[in-house]
């Protein structure tokens, strides 16, 4: 093997482990960003790169000029796995939990032309108070629609608009901060995962707190629409259509 | 009987594009009609005033950069908020500039375009359309954030709906030649500010018929109208960059000629003018650059739908679906919307040497968290006097009484220069200043503004700064 081919292979390995750490950009590093022009002057680099990607199990998601953006393919060893997010959740807490990382790009993206618009375009700053009423709104507006919906049962049979009506508002801890089990609580839980990730700017404790996205998470809700999101209309309704019809889904 | 093929009713076509021009006004209306409702401080405010002061700030900084700091356009247009209600602290007046940015940017409305329906004249009847548009955008290629007027509120704020930003731009160039000629250089200094606004209108619509090509090849014809704009593009450049050097020379013949006054305006064109070019290059090397990448991303989108849009609107067409489910049916669901914002979560890879390495460390000791370190004693030592004396604090003291009203830091030092007061007077003077500047409304002996001119004198140069002395 040729020493540029392994010098290669030690720049793609690097600029690997940029993309893993979503906090790094290639505004803040430069060698991030000499690696990033490496990727659209040398084709080689770029192969290497994506080879040694697909070996690890790792998706490229997207190329931007925030960065590399990837992702672990189920079951591999890069995967991720629900204790990543918060470990020892029940079934409907879960939920909650996915539905409310869908609020979160449904209220930042209320409609197809914003979310398709160039990434470094910016949302509006929000509160957590705003995300928690329109999703309360939404819920109320389900409760007024369908008042003939039984509000008892197991967890697993409530409907998700119920479990969510549920949650209190708002609910303080003994130290004086908002519980994760009121609704405003998990939004604070989600919201700082995305902090965390790289995808949310923290602005202030206002309101239970001002957030504005970041271009990064415009990037990754355009991959989710564009590829989880069909995949999972599609198994959502042949779940429900399973249920229907009596029939185990599978 | 009038052949009807080769009527024309030209008002047919002219309206849609005068509707428009109207429509664009409309935002700034609702805002200046519903200002009573949100905030009293408002009420002595015109909202469409401070809106369009605002934009023009930030098409002022989209000069060479990429757009205007929100903070600065903020520090900028404050002093005009205070102009008109003087019973405003600095923190209400720049509260009421957040409020005209917001409003600007649309956020009551989470950002979305304006949408203002229409009715529109076609074939005999009349048919309601919509109209839908931005007018600024915040903005961030970097990890900075920036404001930026879109193209269609740049057209708002030169009134040049419906006109040819091409043709503007030629008729710029000379009517400045021609003012340059005859000498009149305060007029042309206007007309080479609108020179530049043309030349940032005509680079924000290259670069939007650029990024909409590259977001989707199917929006944009490729080889019949990109290809043609890029290449028709390219020649309005290099005429402009042609014309550009002729009017730098003849700023050249003008400044052998020139008196002190005109030569201020003559190096303020000679920015502008060079601002211009500079933006034209750019614009020039982009263009000529820009056709293999577009070419690699059709091959990419070449399989796509024509007029398929692969994104689903997430609040109607996933969120609120979903809320109709039970739990149980979005269980399987939730670790991949959940996985889908994380990034890959590495292993932990277990070496048994640093394992051991670590289980058999020996314990460390617990030390205590407060250092045990011995207070210094301190005793006073003699320095020379400070930079200041007690005749520069009376001085200034002095000056800051005679002034009436808002007084330029610039006319308060020439002032002292000219009652040769010394040059540590006025250093205090601008220290003070600076210092009641930075300092909290509550921590300032009077209230200091950025006045938005550099000045320069003797001893001093920078920002000039706008103090507001209220005596007892």
């Amino acid at each position: 093997m040729s020493e540029e081919l392994a010098n290669i292979a030690l720049e793609a390995g690097e600029l690997l482990r940029y993309a893993m750490d979503p906090r790094e950009t290639p505004f803040q590093s430069k060698r991030y960003s000499a690696l990033m022009s490496q990727l659209s002057t040398s084709s080689t680099f770029k192969l290497v790169f994506e080879n040694m990607a697909q070996g690890l199990e790792i998706q490229i998601l997207a190329y931007s000029p925030h960065g590399v953006f990837v992702a672990g393919r189920e079951r591999g060893p890069f995967a991720f796995k629900m204790e990543d997010y918060k470990s020892g959740m029940r079934v409907e807490e879960r939920v909650v939990h996915g539905l409310l990382m869908l609020a979160i790009a449904a209220y930042c993206f209320p409609t197809v032309e914003v979310l398709d618009q160039d990434d470094d375009i910016l949302r509006p700053r929000f509160t957590v108070e705003q995300v928690a009423a329109f999703v309360q709104g939404l819920c109320r507006v389900c409760k007024a629609n369908n008042p003939g919906d039984p509000e008892q049962g197991t967890p697993e049979l409530q409907l998700a608009w119920q479990t969510i009506l549920g949650l209190p508002l708002t609910m303080s801890t003994g130290q004086g901060k908002m519980a994760i089990g009121s609704l405003a609580g998990k939004l604070q839980y989600a919201l700082d995962r995305l902090v965390e990730n790289g995808l949310m700017r923290f602005l202030s404790e206002d309101n239970w707190g001002t957030l504005q996205p970041t271009p990064a998470y415009r990037i990754q809700v355009k991959q989710m629409a564009g590829h989880q999101m069909l995949k999972l209309i599609q198994s959502i309704h042949q779940e429900a259509t399973a249920a229907q019809e009596g029939r185990p889904n599978g | 009987m009038r052949d009807r093929a080769i009527i024309v009713d030209p008002w047919e076509k002219a309206l849609p594009a005068r509707i428009r021009t109207l429509l664009l006004t409309a935002p700034l209306h609702r805002m200046e009609g519903t200002k009573g409702h949100r905030m009293a401080e408002l009420l002595k405010q015109d909202l469409r005033m401070l809106a369009l002061r605002i934009m023009d700030a930030t098409i002022e900084r989209m000069g060479l950069g990429y757009g205007a700091a929100r903070d600065s356009i903020i520090a900028e247009v404050a002093p005009l908020v205070r102009k008109a209600d003087e019973s405003l602290s600095v923190d209400d007046a720049k509260a009421v500039v957040e409020i005209v940015i917001e409003g600007l940017l649309n956020d009551a409305e989470r950002r979305q375009a304006f949408r203002e329906p229409y009715a529109s004249v076609e074939s005999g009847g009349i048919t309601w359309r919509e109209f839908s548009f931005n007018l600024l955008e915040e903005f961030s290629p970097d990890d900075d954030v920036y404001l930026r007027v879109t193209v269609e509120g740049i057209h708002l704020y030169t009134g040049m709906l419906g006109f040819n930003i091409e043709d503007a731009q030629v008729a710029n160039e000379i009517v400045l030649q021609y003012q340059i000629s005859r000498g009149r250089l305060s007029d042309a200094v206007q007309t080479a500010r609108e020179a530049e606004f043309r030349s940032i209108q005509y680079d924000a619509q290259i670069q939007g018929l650029l990024n909409a090509a590259r977001r989707d090849i199917h929006q944009v014809d490729w080889v019949k109208d990109a290809l043609s704009a890029i290449g028709a593009a390219r020649d309005h450049i290099l005429q402009r960059l042609r014309i550009e050097k002729q009017i730098l020379d003849a700023i050249e013949e003008k400044y052998e000629s020139a008196e002190m006054e005109e030569i201020q305006q003559l190096t303020a064109l000679k920015q502008q003018v060079n601002r211009c070019m500079v933006r034209h290059m750019q614009l020039h090397r982009l263009l000529i650059s820009v056709n293999p990448d577009y070419l690699d991303e059709q091959l990419q989108q070449g399989f796509k739908v024509s007029g398929f849009n692969p994104l689903p609107n997430i609040d109607k067409e996933i969120f609120q679906p979903a809320l109709l489910f039970t739990v149980g049916q979005l269980k399987g669901s939730t670790t991949r919307i959940l996985g889908s914002f994380a990034p890959p979560q590495p292993p932990h890879l277990l070496s048994v040497e640093l394992l051991i390495e670590k289980l058999t460390a020996p314990m460390r000791e617990d030390k205590p968290h407060i250092l045990d370190t011995e207070t210094p004693e301190l005793d006073e030592i003699e320095t020379d006097k400070g930079p200041f004396g007690v005749e520069d604090e009376e001085n200034v003291r002095l000056l800051l009484q005679e002034t009436t009203g808002p007084t330029r830091l610039s006319q308060v030092l020439e002032f002292a220069q000219q009652e040769s007061m010394p040059v540590s007077t006025q250093r205090l003077l601008v220290l003070d200043a600076l210092r009641n500047f930075g300092a909290e409304d509550d921590e300032a002996g009077y209230p200091v503004q950025l006045a938005g001119e550099q000045f320069k004198s003797e001893n001093f140069e920078g920002d000039d700064l706008t103090l507001e002395v209220r005596h007892e």
